[in-house]
């Protein structure tokens, strides 16, 4: 099948639609995470890149399947035209060895089917990038027969949004559950814009053991067919950006986490008018 | 190290270059303590331009910094003041003072919470309270009360002023600070907006004030609409208008309404001070006024453009809200938090004057005329207002034995002698010691600066001044340089009021010029906040403005910027 949606079991498969919607897959059952649908390697092998490589286009068969699909979340976002995340999953990605993150692309905000399709095409037309080929040669992997998924999800308009490690990443200290929280979008903390609040949390009895509010000057918020970076008004810049109830709150979900997945996770979450959602959750790879 | 080296050492730390301030040889100062040296004192222009007299100090001055300091206390600003009477001109010092360590910084939390209640507190606490003790003064009997009693009374009054200035800083400390943060946070939101337009959303609201003028507009359309009233307005002295208006039965129905209004807004005066009387004592201000507006274009329609100013507000918002429409809820919470009190702080700026600070003025100031007519009879003193003249500590020694009166003559006569002297020349601005270092950079501190206006960068072209922006827009005309109230018949409509400070009342006129201003005051004094309920361009707290330009030149004010340009010279 083409399409598969979150939290599917056909969408837990790893070979279908890779490892970072396979997860999300599973999680969508217990977990908060935004609905969205998956396009399978199998869509993927119906597109070849065409002549024209400036504007890659999905087939048209595709194309149908994708404004049905698109439809039908537009009618579980309660939206006429939802604005999503259209994402690239590789299908070796996040596995336990590497993380691919970063490695492909992704377009945030994308609003009506056509905006929608062409940034299908565009994850598609990613797969021959330079970029990946050499990150796969340094992995060890093998060049050719490279499989992608994309993922198309409701992108929450994040008021707040943090990463959580269920472990220290610096100190490798298992006890520690660290949260790095801001204003806006999570493209801030994880580009590293913006120097987000620090919470820490002990996994024992999730207490709050330190924390340090950052001057957080940036931040990532939606515009009308994209996002933008914005400056943040200092009369809040340095105020913290979550509640310590929301840090207890994102440590105790990254804890129920690891519990569940069996390893360290690293999770990115927002808050939207004070609802917690889980947009991803990978194992920790940087630590033995 | 032995000891005649210790004294050495000592000896040349006394000569380390001291930054005391030169006291002009005719202004010779003999300081209250000798401490005061050290302070860095200004005198007080904003408020008092002019000179003062020894109750001005008691029971104006001293209640206001009473006030401020017991509310310095409570938001942990780390500032306190002084005020002294220096050659009958009040001085202030704004003397930072150690905070404890141990005492947290203030969270933005903790910020909104006190500037989110100032309207609540407004309505709930404070003016029923004020008007427990307007009512009571209001119902006093003054002709009837025996000395002990009016002594009393008196301190009583002093007790209540002290209250009414903590509560104006209760009020006006958050207000400013919500109108500085809402106009900063707009700043960094919308940074292609000039530094005026912040301010546009916050006006067009009714306030006491524009009220009162509104009225006063509609008493000047109804002035005109008689033949026989406007011609009785226009062609006689100000201070001649009311014996003529009783002269005539259309003068006398005119008159009626005048007083109506006298009574709900009279109890106001020009000058901040005791030993001037108020509008509902000698109207000529009022009359003035109402000259002014009759000299108005007919087709001017200030309740009309009072109403655009509104409209004006509420496009601008929408405007502000649909940009902010993608940005996270707590940022926006916190916009309209701040919009909702700075909206508020602006309205409660205008409103608050009349409830306290003057009609309070007012009945302290029949109290003590009062006082003074009894002493007048008991031969210790010449004339009525001689009390104005004493401290209220010297007051309260002259009725320790309220039957027989000390005789303080003489002290009186000494004191009109010094305030004959120093009516020549400029006082010093400053005195004292300066500051070693900025002030305290606690949020209040910045935000009474705003009102209070700091010295504006020096313009580098002869012909430019510049000061604060107060209200936006370009307005060229004829600069009119009014220092007291009755220079201001000569203000034509178009024309550019060029004025040391505005106090409230001079306001009406505001609907009648191009632009203002002014020498003192910042961005948030009650010229610039009133100018923009007009929608006329204003720069304040220029320092200089009285002094450079001149009667008659073409001048341009700029109060998108903040600064005026002289164009040309007058005939």
């Amino acid at each position: 099948m083409e399409i598969t949606w979150l939290g599917q079991p056909d969408c837990h498969q790893l070979s279908l639609v890779g490892g970072k919607v396979a997860n999300l897959s599973r999680l969508a059952a217990d977990y908060p995470v935004p609905p969205g649908f998956c396009l399978t390697t199998n869509a993927f092998a119906q597109w070849t890149l065409t002549e024209n490589k400036t504007e890659p286009r999905v087939p048209p068969s595709i194309y149908e399947l994708l404004a049905e699909a698109y439809q039908s979340l537009a009618k579980m976002c309660q939206v006429a035209e939802p604005k999503v995340a259209v994402r690239s999953s590789a299908i070796d990605e996040d596995g336990q060895n590497a993380s691919f993150a970063g490695q492909y692309e992704t377009y945030l905000n994308q609003v009506g089917i056509d905006a929608v399709a062409k940034a299908v095409a565009r994850c598609w037309a990613s797969v021959d990038s330079g970029n990946v080929q050499e990150y796969r040669r340094q992995q060890g992997q093998l060049t050719e027969n490279q499989q992608i998924a994309v993922l198309v999800q409701q992108l929450v308009a994040a008021d707040l949004s943090a990463v959580v490690f269920s472990a220290n990443p610096i100190s490798g200290n298992r006890e520690e559950i660290i949260i790095n929280a801001s204003w806006g979008l999570g493209e801030s903390i994880v580009g590293g814009t913006v120097t987000p609040d620090t919470y820490v949390v002990r996994k024992s009895d999730l207490t709050l053991i330190r924390q340090e509010i950052a001057e957080k000057q940036q931040m990532t918020i939606m515009t009308n067919n994209g996002t933008k970076e914005v400056m943040v008004p200092s009369v809040l810049s340095k105020q913290p950006a979550i509640t310590k109830k929301q840090a207890i709150e994102l440590a105790k979900l990254a804890f129920t986490l690891e519990e569940q997945m069996g390893w360290l996770v690293d999770i990115e979450c927002a808050f939207q008018a004070d609802k917690l959602y889980l947009l991803q959750c990978r194992p920790i790879t940087t630590l033995t | 190290m032995n000891k005649q080296v210790f004294y050495r050492m000592e000896t040349r730390a006394t000569n380390i270059q001291s930054t005391s301030i030169p006291i002009p040889p005719d202004f010779p100062v003999k300081w209250e303590s000798p401490n005061d040296a050290n302070f860095f004192w200004e005198q007080e222009r904003l408020h008092f331009p002019e000179q003062t007299t020894a109750m001005d100090l008691s029971l104006l001055m001293q209640p206001v910094c009473a006030g401020f300091n017991k509310v310095a206390e409570t938001y942990d600003v780390p500032v306190t003041w002084y005020c002294r009477h220096i050659n009958t001109y009040i001085y202030k010092a704004m003397v930072p003072k150690k905070s404890p360590l141990d005492k947290a910084q203030w969270t933005q939390e903790q910020i909104n919470e006190v500037i989110a209640a100032v309207g609540v507190r407004w309505k709930n606490e404070w003016l029923p309270e004020i008007k427990t003790y307007l009512a009571d003064w209001e119902a006093y009997n003054l002709k009837g009360a025996t000395m002990q009693a009016l002594l009393e009374q008196l301190n009583e009054t002093e007790k209540r002023q002290h209250r009414l200035w903590e509560i104006h800083f209760l009020l006006v400390s958050p207000s400013r600070l919500a109108i500085t943060l809402f106009s900063e946070m707009y700043q960094e939101l919308f940074s292609d907006a000039s530094p005026s337009e912040s301010y546009e959303l916050l006006s067009g609201f009714e306030n006491r004030m524009v009220e009162s003028n509104k009225i006063l507009w509609e008493l000047s359309r109804q002035a005109s609409a008689s033949p026989t009233v406007r011609k009785i307005i226009s062609e006689n002295a100000a201070d001649e208008v009311v014996a003529q208006l009783a002269e005539s039965e259309e003068g006398k129905t005119f008159l009626a309404k005048l007083n109506n209004y006298l009574q709900e807004y009279g109890k106001r005066t020009d000058k901040f001070r005791f030993n001037y009387p108020s509008w509902s004592e000698l109207p000529t201000p009022v009359i003035q006024n109402l000259k002014g507006y009759i000299m108005s274009p007919d087709e001017r329609d200030v309740i009309a453009d009072m109403k655009k100013i509104g409209a004006q507000r509420e496009e601008k918002i929408n405007k502000a809200r649909e940009r902010l429409q993608n940005y996270p809820g707590p940022i926006r919470a916190q916009f309209e938090l701040l919009l909702k009190a700075a909206q508020i702080g602006s309205i409660l700026g205008e409103e608050h004057p009349d409830w306290l600070e003057f009609q309070p003025l007012y009945y302290t100031r029949q109290l003590l005329l009062e006082l003074g007519h009894r002493l007048v009879d008991a031969g210790a003193f010449n004339q009525q207002d001689d009390v104005f003249y004493l401290s209220i500590e010297e007051l309260r020694e002259t009725l320790a034995t309220p039957s027989s009166p000390l005789n303080r003559r003489t002290l009186v006569n000494e004191r009109r002698v010094c305030e004959k002297q120093f009516s020549v020349g400029t006082p010093p601005p400053k005195l004292g010691t300066l500051p070693a270092g900025p002030p305290p950079a606690h949020p209040l501190v910045k935000a009474g600066a705003k009102f209070m206006g700091t010295p504006p960068p020096v313009s580098e072209y002869p012909n430019e001044l510049k000061g604060h922006t107060g209200s936006g827009g370009i307005a060229q005309g004829t600069a009119k340089i009014v220092r007291v109230l009755e220079e201001t018949k000569k203000l034509k409509p178009g024309d550019i009021l060029v004025t040391e400070t505005t106090i409230p009342s001079w306001t009406p006129l505001f609907a009648t010029i191009a632009g203002v201003v002014t020498d003192t005051g910042g961005t948030l004094s009650h010229a610039a906040v009133i100018a923009r309920e007009y929608g006329i361009p204003a720069v304040v707290g220029t320092v200089k403005a009285t002094r450079m330009i001149q009667e008659g030149q073409t001048i341009e004010v700029n109060g998108d910027v903040g600064q005026v340009r002289i164009i040309s010279n007058g005939k």
